[in-house]
């Protein structure tokens, strides 16, 4: 088959967009449960709806099919107001991976032929589970509709949903701190407050239903502030399920234009204007008729041998569809969120970096050499100041904590916990570290997964664990933190661990193992749970054993260059660390300078920096120069010669030694001079050059400089053994 | 002739470039909103919008459009999946001028554009 | 080099972006007395020598790496690259920026001289010669204009290296 440039170009764009499109209707589904699946369900709609779109064109007729038939399932849980059980979760995600697959294949062939007949049988699960649905007494609700009036505005009301979910979110998070620490009578007043500000807002855009729900609510918070409930976890439950309850109901709510007999939003057009409009008669024929008009107008023109009757059939037609279309169901309303092209980030970025060089351009300009320049110099540090100053915001607009996400997490565990019926002290570190954006996107997926497989596979029953001596309840512990060039984040759990037979035997069995795997190292036996289709749940649960999900892990993970390793002790429990690449990440850092070149060390690596006295230094058997600081025999590294330099610094007491700490070991590193402490952005050294031992990255410093990162564990490794 | 693509997918966007072919100059936006800034400083002969998008979504854009100057002097193509009467009957009472079914045929959207335009493609 | 003559040469470089003419135009530059040539459309601009971040670890010919406005870009000095003797940097001493399946590397060259046509039936196979210092190996072709004969080099082989590779 031959197909034009254009068209592959066309292609290429449509499988990129695709994959992002299903990792979104991915994660999104993930949610599913967590919080409010009608936007779940609507926000995967529409994902699916544009993917269908292009392959309309393209004639991928198989991935139109199949998007096609998702959409009409995704209407019964939208419009129809059926609950999605496990079953549909499941087929949904099905989907996705079969749409996953097809655009893989499209990737590589250009077309989606030969996915017929996965496609067919997709596509009448997909059938079959809607008659059942529709069979189904499920919920049928009518959307509550806020109708614009004199005072409301449509623009109004939309403000006011938006305005109610952010109040929600704020009270669910206030709440779920409450669980985790104490109990806080300003915290339940924050919470009152919020719900409080919402009732008033939907009293006013006329919503009872969520004025009594919000009411309600408002109550149980009154008596627990009063002390009359307890104000133990049951509490926290029903408070939460409270809010679920308004918030779903305000994600129903629609802004509607009114609609029935009275409505006045939809002006009525004139017959005659409709036609000019159309092209179909000009205006002076119109007028001429009116002047005469006995008859209906349309009838006129039509004898006037000025329009013809099809044209005028058609008007009237469209007159009539245009006074009830007004009256349609009017787009719900979406939360809207700010969203920057990274591009334009980037772009924003390098201009930065460009200012800053042509601002270090002028002030060190030879013109000025010599001259008296006072107010100039004045003038400079101002505008010296204001530059530092978008340089810093424009590092931070990507970086965000890991905060948000983590609060999420802290929800899904609560959910898993009571759905599985597990116990679990949740305990939560670093979520103030921060990542790229990006990056956070891509490693929401794996966490979710983690937690879930921790949960669902990794911690006992609270009967197995008491006769194991443990606690009742299973620890998780979510851990973020910087290590070096790379942030880790961890999730350990005190469960069973991995069980390295039943991995090996499932591997087997589908042909991943060749032999008994007796020899594999635990590390490698770990590794097959990421492959995809594996799982070896015994029991499967609606929230994991699906068999999707692990390899998810790892698959986002390559994406931005990260790796997860585990670590598991049988009965002990087990640990996932994701293990991200810093690079675009900022961190404090203490740059040095050695001869020519700049060297940045990360802050959290460095233990102290000190003169030495040469009697400090003493000599091991082996030749090797130690530090004696207070006791401590720490090794001397000289930078300039693991590097390769002409140092100004030969002896050692005319550097300076920064005691640095990384994996436990220690090491004195001596440089010429401490330039200053600064925030960095890493940037990865150029792809030409591969990986440099010792050196993590670089960085641009303020002058245009570049400092090269020092990447203190593999320094040491390099150095010490 | 400026011709504006409204379209969140830069699939569909490409896809629309390229069956107007290269008589004509196309502005790209991503949604609704940018659309609004695009109209509000440039000069557009012509729009083909989409419905589905975030931020602004192409009715909304219709409402909006509709309160601006330009309003009823850019011809406006609407180009969405939605095959429903009522979204059709509410883009066309809004003051889209046209409405085509993704996918669409080539021709089909060159005649639209030639009508509305006067111009031939 | 002069910045009138970097501006020239930018001119000459933006003159016409189109691929289909910019396929037979090649930029010359000196090292030693030798005159080199690379392909226009892997050029992405010409810089005067800047301050060079001395990486560890690297063949000799790898200088360091620049700042070129927030992108790091890497630099071979086509002097050791083609093992001649090296020779301080001064006023003429160029980088030629290029970009070679997506990444930026810098070549630094003596100096640089023009750009020039040279139609592909103009462009003979280089004879099987071997040169004192080593850069036959980099050589696509010989190029005549008028009288003269023109080397052109291989950007893609001048950034081959085994060491390099991971």
């Amino acid at each position: 088959m031959h197909i034009d440039d254009d068209t592959k170009e066309i292609i290429v764009s449509f499988v990129t967009e695709g994959f992002e499109r299903l990792d979104d209707a991915e994660a999104r589904l993930g949610e599913l449960g967590a919080g409010d699946n009608e936007a779940v369900f609507s926000s995967v709609f529409g994902l699916f709806h544009s993917v269908k779109g292009s392959a309309g064109f393209l004639n991928f007729e198989n991935v139109k099919s199949l998007t096609h038939d998702a959409e009409a399932l995704l209407e019964v849980f939208l419009k129809e107001k059926v609950e999605a059980g496990p079953e549909s979760i499941d087929t949904l995600l099905e989907t996705v991976d079969l749409l996953r697959a097809m655009i893989e294949e499209i990737s590589r062939e250009y077309h989606d032929r030969r996915f017929a007949e996965p496609v067919q049988r997709q596509t009448a699960k997909i059938r079959d589970l809607v008659s059942a649905l529709r069979g189904s007494p499920g919920k049928i609700s009518k959307p509550p509709v806020i109708t614009p009036n004199e005072i409301i505005t449509c623009d109004m009301a939309e403000r006011f949903l938006t305005e109610t979910m952010e109040l929600l979110d704020q009270a669910e998070s206030l709440v779920l701190e409450m669980e985790s620490r104490s109990w806080n009578p300003e915290k339940i007043n924050s919470v009152f407050r919020a719900v409080h500000t919402v009732k008033g807002n939907a009293g006013f855009f006329g919503c009872a239903d969520l004025e009594d729900l919000c009411m309600d609510l408002e109550n149980l918070l009154h008596q627990a502030r009063s002390g009359n409930t307890p104000r133990g976890d049951a509490f926290i439950t029903q408070v939460l399920g409270r809010l679920d309850g308004i918030r779903s109901r305000a994600a129903e709510t629609r802004v509607g234009g009114g609609g029935g007999p009275g409505n006045k939003a939809v002006p009525y057009r004139p017959l005659g204007k409709i036609l000019v409009d159309m092209g179909a008669v000009d205006e002076a024929e119109v007028e001429k008729a009116l002047e005469q008009q006995e008859k209906p107008l349309g009838e006129l023109l039509v004898e006037a041998g000025a329009a013809q009757p099809d044209d005028v059939s058609r008007a009237l037609e469209f007159q009539k569809t245009m006074a009830s279309g007004a009256g349609a169901d009017a787009e719900a309303v979406r939360r809207k969120n700010v969203r920057v092209d990274t591009a334009k980030l980037d772009r924003l970025f390098d201009l930065v970096g460009e200012l800053i060089t042509a601002e270090a351009m002028i002030i060190n300009s030879p013109d000025l050499a010599g001259l008296k320049l006072d107010a100039f110099r004045k003038s400079y540090a101002a505008l010296n100041k204001i530059t530092r100053e978008l340089q810093e915001t424009a590092m931070m607009i990507r970086m965000i904590p890991l905060e948000g996400i983590f609060s999420k997490m802290n929800r899904l565990v609560r959910d898993l916990s009571r759905k599985s019926g597990k116990g679990v002290d949740f305990l939560v570190s670093g979520a103030d570290t921060e990542m790229d954006k990006n990056i956070i996107e891509q490693i929401s997926d794996p966490l979710v997964h983690i937690i879930r497989n921790a949960i669902d596979h990794g911690l006992e029953s609270a009967a197995e664990r008491t006769a194991a001596g443990k606690s009742e309840k299973g620890r998780l512990r979510l851990e973020a933190r910087y290590e070096g060039s790379e942030i880790w984040i961890s999730l350990e759990d005190d469960g069973r661990g991995l069980d390295r037979n039943r991995i090996l035997a499932k591997a087997s069995a589908q042909g991943l193992l060749q032999g008994d795997g007796a020899d594999l190292e635990d590390p490698e036996v770990w590794r097959f749970i990421f492959r995809p289709g594996f799982s070896t749940a015994e029991t499967v649960s609606d929230i994991s054993g699906r068999g999707v999900g692990m390899d998810v892990v790892s698959k986002n993970l390559e994406k931005i260059r990260g790796r997860v390793d585990i670590k598991s002790e049988p009965g002990r429990g087990s640990q996932f660390i994701l293990k991200i690449p810093l690079t675009m990440a900022i961190i404090e850092a203490i740059t040095v300078r050695v001869g020519d070149n700049l060297y940045s060390i990360p802050q959290g690596d460095i233990v102290e920096f000190f003169r030495v006295a040469p009697d400090q230094i003493v000599l091991t058997g082996k030749d090797e120069e130690v530090v004696n600081l207070r006791g401590n025999l720490i090794p001397l590294v000289r930078l300039f010669e693991v590097f390769g330099l002409k140092p100004k610094a030969r002896n050692v007491e005319e550097g300076i030694l920064i005691v640095t700490a990384s994996d436990g070991r220690k090491a004195c590193l001596m440089v010429d001079e401490v330039v200053g402490s600064h925030q960095i952005v890493i940037k990865s050294l150029s792809e030409y050059l591969g990986e440099v031992t010792g050196l993590s990255g670089c960085t641009i410093m303020g002058d245009g400089s570049v400092s090269f990162i020092i990447d203190t564990a593999g320094l040491m490794s390099l150095r010490l053994e | 002739m400026n011709i504006l693509v409204v379209d969140d997918s830069v699939t569909m966007r490409k896809i629309v470039v390229l069956a107007l072919g290269n008589k004509v100059s196309v502005i790209e936006a991503e949604n609704g909103k940018a659309a609004l800034e695009i109209t509000s400083r440039e000069q557009v002969d012509l729009m083909i919008l989409d419905i589905n998008m975030p931020e602004l979504n192409g009715l909304d854009f219709l409402k909006e459009f509709g309160k601006t100057p330009k309003a009823g002097k850019v011809p406006i193509i609407m180009l969405s999946t939605h095959t429903e009467k009522e979204i059709q009957d509410q883009a066309m009472s809004l003051g889209a001028r046209a409405f085509l079914t993704k996918p669409f045929q080539k021709p089909e959207l060159q005649a639209l554009v030639t009508g509305l335009t006067g111009q031939s493609l | 080099m002069s910045d009138a003559l970097i501006h020239d040469m930018h001119d000459l470089i933006a003159e016409d972006e189109n691929e289909d003419t910019q396929a037979d135009k090649y930029l010359f530059f000196k090292i030693g007395k030798e005159s080199y040539g690379i392909g226009i459309k892997y050029i992405i601009e010409i810089i005067e020598l800047q301050k060079i971040a001395e990486v560890p670890d690297m063949p000799r010919y790898v200088k360091g790496v620049i700042n070129l406005r927030g992108k790091v870009i890497p630099n071979i000095d086509l002097r050791l690259r083609f093992g001649m003797e090296e020779r301080e940097y001064d006023d003429r001493t160029c980088i030629v920026v290029t970009e070679i399946d997506g990444v930026s590397i810098g070549f630094i060259v003596d100096t640089v001289e023009e750009v020039m046509e040279i139609t592909q039936d103009n462009i003979e196979e280089a004879p099987p010669f071997q040169t004192r210092s080593g850069e036959e190996k980099y050589i696509s072709g010989m190029g005549k204009v008028g009288e003269q004969v023109k080397i052109l080099l291989d950007v893609e082989k001048l950034v081959q290296d085994e060491r390099l590779k991971k």
